[in-house]
This record gives structure tokens, C-alpha cells and sequence, in this order.
């Protein structure tokens, strides 16, 4: 038996009585025997070390993996949470007066002077109410500015106070409703309650605005509908 | 079920692996808790007695398993416990937990998982055997850390001959002495 194969079966743990007798005495005697068999003994735990730590820094990747699923899901639930709070904020928070004020302002429509384009475009009152359907707001308040210093049309206030509004001049707006709501009841003074519920919104009054909103509601104005839901959603 | 798991380990399949890590964490980490170490000290020790575990599988240790390896892959870990508490002498602690352990169970063989410390000259060689071909690493990989015989060796890798094996192997070992030697 070589003395390759005898160090081979001690670390198979193979060898009979009489080959461990002379394992142990090359051991003892033989220097290059002995160097081999310590060669071959570091390599054998340098092998085991190398597998052992292989399989460690693997099981720490799984380890990894898990933790980072974990993330994930994490990040998924966090994701839901948040969209669904978006959505909760944007279906029922409550929007803030300047929003109410926004999604409702329309610049009250033309009832007054029907525009043919090209006809008789060129008196004083056609010009403010084409400027006013075209969203010239600054022509228009120029207009209906002169109608009303000219002829105090009543008309001319309320659609000079939506020129005010459309033109983000609120305070100057509210005084115009306000002034208008001081003259005879007409067809437009319903109007003009709305509006001036509308403008308190917008200028952050928001008693003016309820105090003018349930007013509507009570006589049943015009916008009353819409003014129950801009109430409730101020309360 | 238990022998072709046994198996897969012993080939070296990481997902069988993983399966056996992952189904046994929180189980050992619930067990193990009442050892009053901290978390981090636990999942590193169940990581070695995964690592045991393998290393038993692959050298044929458990071929005859009788218990459960999740049984046996706990026994590990407690033994591997107390042995954290003996080394970091917590003495006082360990008092207090030896009624925890059944010193008989601690005894047996495939338990013996002793830790490592590389020599310098160990270090070298480690380094060097990573330089080898892969060939060459897989049948010193099997033949000394798998304890495969060479016939086994041949089955498993497809030598023509066991002669031819035999050389090759003498051929790595020269190759790797060379290696260190020219170091």
C-alpha cells in the first residue's frame, strides 16, 4: 500500500489495525510523510471551511430574499394605504371655500342683449355683451362701466360685479352685488344672492357666505340646490 | 419524502435548501426564544445549523435518520446554544439553561460541528484552491469534503477509468502544492 492511499483511509477512517501501525510510525518517522499527511489534513478543513462559509453567505441571501419580499409587500400595503387615502381626501375631505368657490363661479350668462354677430355690434351695450361672451373681461368692465355711469341700467351693475368676479377682483364684485341688491327686486336679484354667496367664499368669509347661502335656501332661489350642497360641505 | 430531501441536500440543491431554511426559521426562532439571546445571535446560529445540518446530510450522516430533520436540525441548534453560552462564559446563564438541555442528547456524533479557525497556512491553500479548474475543485470537493471513494467519484463524474481519476486527482493536489509553493 502506497503511502498516498494509507493517509487517504485514515481520512475515510479505513484503516485496519495493522495499517494504522504503520500510519503511525511513517508519521513518526518519515519527515515527507509526515508533510503530506499535514498537507492533506489542511486541505481537507480548508475544503470544509470553504463549504461551511458558502453555505452560510447563501442561506444569507435567502435571508435577504425574504426581507426584501417583505419590503415589498410592505411597500404594497403602504401603497394601497396611500392611494387609498388620496381617494378618501378627494371624495370627502372637505374642500376648502377658494374649491367651492372654483367648481361653482360661472360668469352669469347673457340674458340680457342677444348678440348677432355683425349686426349692431356697434352700440355701447352689444360691445360690453360681446366682450363679456368672448371673456374680454377687461373691455367689458370698461362698457358696462359707461352704461352704468350713463344710464344706472340696473342690468349693467350685475354683469359689471360678474365681470369684477371673473376677473378675480372679489372685494370690488361684492360691492357691486351688494349696491345691486339695494335696488328693486328683478329678475336678476335671485342671481345676485348667488353670486355674492359665491364672492364671500372666495374672499374667506365663510359666515357671509352660509348667512347668504341659506338665504337662498329659504326662498328657494336660484342655485338653491347647489347652495344646500356648498352648505354641507362647509359644516 | 424524508429520504429524497436528504437526497436533494446531499446533491447540493440549493432550492431544497432554502425550503428546509425557510419552513424551520420561525419554528427554531419561537423555540429558541426562551434562551434569552438576542435575535440577531439566533438567526446567525440557525444559520449554522442549517449549515450543520447539510454537512451532515452530505456526509452521509444522516442516511439513517430516524428522527424528523426539523427534530434533528432543532437538536443542532440547541446544542450549538449551549455551546454560545459555554464559550461566551455566561456562566450563571448557563446554569440556568443546562435544565433546558438533556446532556445525553448533546453526545452524539452528528452533533460535533466544532468551528473552524483557519491557520495562516490554511488561508494561503484556500486561497490558492480557488485558483484551481473547476474540475479539479469538484473531485477534492467530493473526495475530501463529501468523503466519496474514488469509485464513487467515478460514478458520479463520468471518468472513463478509475486509473484516470487517480491520476487526475494526484495531478490537482500536485497543482495546488505548486501553486502555494510558487506563492
Amino acid at each position: 500500500m502506497s503511502k498516498e492511499e494509507l493517509i487517504e483511509k485514515y481520512f475515510k477512517e479505513t484503516l485496519s489495525e495493522t495499517e494504522r501501525a504503520q500510519f503511525n510510525t511513517y508519521l513518526n518517522e518519515d519527515e515527507s510523510f509526515k508533510k503530506e499527511f499535514e498537507f492533506i489534513s489542511n486541505l481537507q478543513e480548508t475544503i470544509v471551511q470553504k463549504e461551511r462559509e458558502e453555505t452560510k453567505a447563501l442561506l444569507q441571501s435567502f435571508e435577504q430574499s425574504v426581507k426584501q419580499r417583505n419590503w415589498k409587500k410592505w411597500l404594497v400595503a403602504a401603497s394601497i394605504v396611500l392611494l387609498l387615502g388620496l381617494g378618501y381626501s378627494l371624495f370627502f375631505l372637505k374642500p376648502s371655500p377658494d374649491q367651492l368657490f372654483a367648481s361653482n363661479f360661472e360668469p352669469y350668462a347673457n340674458v340680457i342683449q342677444p348678440v348677432v354677430r355683425g349686426l349692431n355690434e356697434s352700440d355701447l351695450k352689444t360691445k360690453a355683451f360681446v366682450a363679456y361672451e368672448n371673456k374680454e373681461y377687461e373691455l367689458a368692465e370698461t362698457y358696462f362701466s359707461q352704461i352704468y355711469t350713463k344710464d344706472k341700467e340696473p342690468y349693467s351693475l350685475f354683469y359689471l360685479a360678474n365681470t369684477e368676479l371673473a376677473m378675480g377682483n372679489i372685494s370690488e364684485g361684492k360691492r357691486l352685488l351688494n349696491n345691486y341688491l339695494e335696488l328693486p327686486i328683478d329678475s336678476l336679484t335671485e342671481k345676485a344672492n348667488w353670486y355674492l354667496a359665491l364672492a364671500h367664499l372666495k374672499g374667506g368669509e365663510i359666515e357671509d357666505a352660509q348667512r347668504r347661502l341659506r338665504k337662498i335656501i329659504q326662498e328657494d332661489g336660484y342655485q338653491s340646490k347647489q347652495a344646500k350642497l356648498i352648505l354641507k360641505k362647509l359644516n | 419524502m424524508k429520504g429524497s430531501i436528504i437526497e436533494a441536500l446531499k446533491n447540493g440543491d440549493s432550492q431544497t435548501l432554502k425550503k428546509i431554511y425557510l419552513e424551520n426559521k420561525e419554528p427554531f426562532m419561537n423555540f429558541a426564544k426562551k434562551y434569552n439571546l438576542s435575535n440577531e445571535t439566533l438567526v446567525d446560529i440557525y444559520q449554522d445549523a442549517i449549515v450543520a445540518l447539510r454537512e451532515n446530510a452530505m456526509q452521509g450522516n444522516l442516511d439513517t435518520l430516524k428522527s424528523e430533520i426539523s427534530t434533528y436540525l432543532f437538536g443542532i441548534g440547541k446544542y450549538m446554544i449551549y455551546n454560545y453560552y459555554k464559550k461566551s462564559n455566561k456562566e450563571r446563564l448557563t446554569a440556568d439553561i443546562s435544565s433546558h438541555f438533556n446532556t445525553n442528547d448533546l453526545t452524539e456524533k452528528e452533533f460535533i460541528f466544532e468551528p473552524i479557525q483557519l491557520s495562516i497556512e490554511q488561508r494561503l491553500l484556500k486561497e490558492r484552491f480557488s485558483d484551481l479548474g473547476d474540475k479539479c475543485k469538484e473531485i477534492l470537493t467530493l473526495f475530501y469534503y463529501r468523503g466519496f471513494s474514488l469509485d464513487e467519484i467515478l460514478e458520479h463524474l463520468d471518468y472513463s477509468s478509475k486509473n484516470v481519476l487517480k491520476s487526475q486527482k494526484s495531478r490537482c493536489l500536485k497543482t495546488l502544492k505548486d501553486l502555494i509553493n510558487n506563492a
